[in-house]
């Protein structure tokens, strides 16, 4: 049977030396509206102590459950920034944002996966995760990548995925890890301004502005936290090799109103969870070659 | 015909992916590696813990140079330097929770996002590391050691006999002057150098690789590897500029420093 993969030839070759082949190219797609529904919740002019939120989602088409990201249980582990002080504005999370990122994407991923088992993989190797703007109906989350399926006939449950490369794939799997999921860490955090953030209204020196710090500190903590508890459920030994780290931060008006402004930090972590695996058959990991490329020049 | 040999690979593989159950919490950890410095990180006797990370929001002070003045804006660089040290700081912090020998792949960055003019985060991102084998890896103020090495890197510095100690960097913020315009006219039509703004950037990249050494030696450090120097304007348009020098201290760790030859290969790849 011929098969489709966006595989270069070097990738498609180091998947081949170890022993998987590649059976074809899987996709997972889902249209998610995100909708504003009511108040934006930054604990001020709303009560103390709201946990954010304000935003909900739902699915546009498609029945597909969610599972590949994982569902992060509970909260983030709080005051973890190292920076307290009583009183007025605080870090929130925006709770409803956060799953409805989670859903869409793990809609996506799940969709993919279950493409993959249908064509008999054991799992999907580079895979991308994109989002794009649906016209007119909010945002398209989507996942591409190889499904491939080993050569012996012992073969996975589920399909793992991962955004491994051929070539790291291969590398992995001759040192004796094995991917397992493509994991996703999210957090979508809100701070109101006010004169802790507001450092140029009251000085013009030089000064941290711990407002913001605590945000930014809040929003990637529950990021990687949040990946570290989903590569937990893989088990003894199990790692994450991290591929992405990013953080968007945007300015709101504040549902209080009089001017005021909210903060929204929105961190994610993409990474790939690996097991180790022992060889049983004689095939040791090698150590490392040093070798010095006499084509071209080093990057 | 497939090798069986790597049949017995793939077989393996997935065996162990049937058996996965979830773990004991505090048996995992998170790293910020591409697969192949993961790999020779292992090979080379230490263990990931987990990726850590310190960040700091910087509102930078306001200071205006003179129009026709070569100078060191000093609030400026006192800004650059301390945001950084706020975020490498807490960085180490958290890798010191873990029990870490060292933090490898260390990443620096300033972001610049919606906060207003004048704010910026800056941010210190690694793994940290613990050695299989017992051994002093921290540096002599016993905090991890810091390198903003590659994994590859990292192995190689291993193999040849050295370790890093910390990430040492320096700063400058420079203004440079404008010029005169009796210097403007005289030039018309000259292929000419303009020694007023050679010497400003000596003089800045100078202070800032000075910083630099003087963070190393402060470590007992015998040299500097990797170290990168670059020239950013931020947002203080073209006549103020930041000069940054940042490397990796290191430290013998044996007498000689004899590596076995690479092989010499011929990519296929392009």
């Amino acid at each position: 049977m011929s098969f489709t993969s966006n595989l270069t030839v070097a990738e498609h070759h180091a998947i081949r030396s170890v022993g998987f082949a590649p059976v074809g190219q899987v996709l997972g797609s889902c249209v998610y509206s995100i909708g504003w529904t009511g108040n934006w919740n930054c604990g001020i002019g709303y009560g103390w102590g709201g946990t954010g939120g304000g935003w909900t989602g739902r699915l546009a088409g498609g029945s597909g459950g969610f599972a590949g990201g994982g569902t992060p249980a509970g909260g983030i582990a709080g005051g973890t920034g190292g920076i307290g002080w009583g009183g007025m504005a605080r870090t929130v999370e925006a709770t409803g944002l956060r799953d409805s990122l989670y859903a869409a994407r793990g809609a996506a991923m799940e969709r993919m996966q279950t493409e993959a088992a249908r064509v008999g993989g054991d799992g999907v190797v580079a895979v991308r995760l994109t989002v794009a703007p649906f016209e007119g109906a909010g945002l398209e989350f989507r996942a591409i990548g190889t499904a491939v399926r080993a050569d012996g006939d012992v073969h996975a449950k589920r399909p793992f995925t991962s955004d491994l490369s051929g070539q790291e794939f291969g590398q992995l799997i001759a040192a004796g890890w094995v991917p397992a999921a493509l994991l996703l860490g999210i957090a979508v955090m809100v701070r109101h301004d006010d004169w802790r953030a507001q450092p140029g209204s009251w000085t013009w020196g030089n000064q941290e502005v711990v407002g913001y710090t605590d945000l930014t500190a809040r929003a990637r903590a529950g990021a990687r936290g949040r990946l570290a508890a989903d590569t937990a459920r893989y088990g003894e030994g199990a790692t994450t090799v991290v591929r992405d780290m990013s953080l968007r931060v945007s300015r709101r008006s504040c549902a209080a109103g009089n001017d005021a402004h909210d903060h929204v930090a929105e961190a994610m972590v993409v990474g790939t969870a690996i097991v180790p695996f022992r060889h049983r058959r004689g095939n040791a990991p090698v150590p490392p070659l040093p070798v010095l490329r006499l084509s071209g020049r080093t990057p | 015909m497939t090798d069986p040999a790597t049949v017995g690979l793939s077989q393996d593989a997935m065996t162990r992916l049937a058996e996965l159950q979830p773990g004991r919490p505090g048996s995992i950890f998170t790293s910020d590696l591409t697969v192949n410095e993961f790999l020779l990180l292992r090979q080379a006797g230490f263990r990931p813990l987990g990726l850590v990370l310190g960040t700091s929001v910087y509102h930078v002070g306001l200071q205006v140079g003179r129009w026709s003045k070569n100078q060191e804006m000093d609030v400026l660089s006192q800004a650059m330097y301390h945001a950084r040290e706020l975020a490498m700081t807490r960085m180490e912090a958290e890798a010191d929770v873990l029990g870490a020998d060292g933090i490898v792949a260390v990443r620096l960055a300033v972001e610049l996002k919606e906060w207003g003019s004048d704010i910026a985060e800056f941010l210190a991102v690694g793994t940290a590391v613990k050695a299989e084998a017992d051994g002093n890896w921290r540096n002599n103020r016993n905090q991890p050691f810091t390198s903003d090495l590659s994994g590859q890197d990292f192995w190689t510095l291993l193999q040849t006999g050295y370790a890093p100690l910390g990430m040492v960097m320096g700063t400058c913020v420079y203004h440079v002057a404008h010029r005169s315009l009796g210097n403007v006219l005289s030039n018309i039509g000259q292929n000419t150098e303009l020694p007023q703004f050679t010497q400003a950037l000596y003089d800045a990249r100078e202070l800032a690789m000075e910083r630099m050494q003087r963070e190393a030696e402060s470590l007992a450090a015998e040299g500097i590897v990797g170290v990168q120097l670059s020239q950013h304007n931020h947002a203080w348009g073209g006549h103020t500029t930041e000069f940054f020098a940042v490397g990796t201290a290191v430290r013998p760790i044996r007498p000689d420093h004899v590596v076995p030859a690479p092989q010499l290969v011929l990519g296929l790849e392009r």
